[in-house]
C-alpha cells in the first residue's frame, strides 16, 4: 500500500514541477490535470475518498478544462506559434506517457490485486463529511455558494464589452 | 503500518507543491502561468487539510478541502475573466509589459 501511495506522491511533484515549466500553455495545463489525477489518489489512500473524488471532478474536470477552453478559444498560445509549427516531435510523448503509464498500473493494481484493505490509516467516509457540512458547517456552505454567485457576476462583468461594442 | 507515515509524508508533499507553485508564480511572466502555479498552490494547501483530517480521522479536514475548492474555482473564474478582458484589451499577456493600472 505505502509503495503505491508514495509512487503516486512522486508523480504528483514532477508533473507539478513539469506544469510549472513547460512552454506551452496546453502542455503545462495537461500536466497540471495529470497532478490532480495523481493528488486524488494520494487523497484516496489515506482514506479520503470524497476529497479523492472532488480532486479528479471538480478540480481536473472543471477548473482546468476551463483553463484549456480560455487557452483554446482566446488562441493564448499564438506567441509561441514558432514552437507550434514543431509542435509534435517524437521524445514529446515520453513523459507524458511514462507518468500516466504509471497511474495506470496502480488502477489496474487496485482492481485486480488489492484486497479488502485498500488505505492507510482510517477511513473518513462521505456520510461523515456530508453530515459536517449540512450540520455545523451549513454557514460555510451558504458562504461557498454566495461566493460562487459573486464569481459568477464578476467574470460577466469582466468580460462584457462596452455600449457600442468595443473594448473600454 | 506505522500511523504516522499519512501525516509526515502528506504535509512534505503539500508543502513540496506549494513550493513548486510559489516558484512558478515568481519565476514566470505569463498571466496565464501565473494563474496556473497559484492553482496548484491552492490545491497543495487545501490537500493539507485532507492530510490533516485523515490523521485524526475526523471529517473536518475534507469539509474545508470541499470549500477550499469552491474557493479554487471562484479563483479560476474571476482570473480567467480577468486574463481575457486584458488580453482583448492590451494583446499581450506579459505581465512586464501590463504594470500600469491606468485603461
Amino acid at each position: 500500500m505505502n509503495a503505491l501511495y508514495v509512487t503516486a506522491a512522486v508523480v504528483a511533484v514532477i508533473s507539478a514541477g513539469l506544469a510549472v515549466s513547460r512552454r506551452h500553455p496546453v502542455h503545462a495545463l495537461l500536466y497540471l490535470t495529470l497532478t490532480a489525477l495523481a493528488l486524488g489518489m494520494v487523497a484516496y489512500m489515506i482514506g479520503a475518498p470524497l476529497a479523492g473524488a472532488v480532486e479528479i471532478l471538480v478540480f481536473a474536470g472543471a477548473i482546468l478544462v476551463l483553463f484549456v477552453m480560455v487557452v483554446l478559444t482566446h488562441r493564448l498560445g499564438r506567441e509561441t506559434v514558432e514552437q507550434e509549427t514543431s509542435w509534435l516531435p517524437p521524445g514529446i510523448w515520453r513523459g507524458p506517457l511514462l507518468l500516466t503509464a504509471v497511474l495506470l498500473g496502480e488502477f489496474v493494481w487496485f482492481l485486480f490485486f488489492a484486497g479488502e484493505e485498500t488505505t492507510i490509516g482510517s477511513t473518513v467516509s462521505p456520510w461523515q463529511v456530508s453530515e459536517m457540512l449540512f450540520g455545523p458547517y451549513l454557514a460555510g456552505v451558504e458562504l461557498a455558494s454566495m461566493m460562487l454567485l459573486a464569481g459568477i457576476l464578476a467574470a460577466m462583468a469582466l468580460t462584457r464589452p462596452g455600449p457600442s461594442g468595443e473594448w473600454r | 503500518m506505522n500511523a504516522y507515515i499519512p501525516l509526515v509524508s502528506g504535509l512534505m508533499l503539500s508543502t513540496l507543491l506549494f513550493l513548486i507553485g510559489l516558484i512558478g508564480a515568481l519565476v514566470r511572466r505569463n498571466f496565464l502561468f501565473v494563474l496556473l502555479a497559484l492553482e496548484l498552490m491552492t490545491n497543495a494547501a487545501a490537500l493539507a487539510f485532507v492530510v490533516g483530517g485523515s490523521r485524526h480521522g475526523s471529517a473536518e479536514g475534507q469539509a474545508m478541502f470541499l470549500l477550499a475548492i469552491a474557493a479554487a474555482a471562484v479563483e479560476a473564474a474571476v482570473g480567467l475573466a480577468l486574463l481575457v478582458a486584458v488580453y482583448r484589451r492590451q494583446g499581450t499577456l506579459d505581465l512586464d509589459r501590463l504594470n500600469r493600472m491606468k485603461g
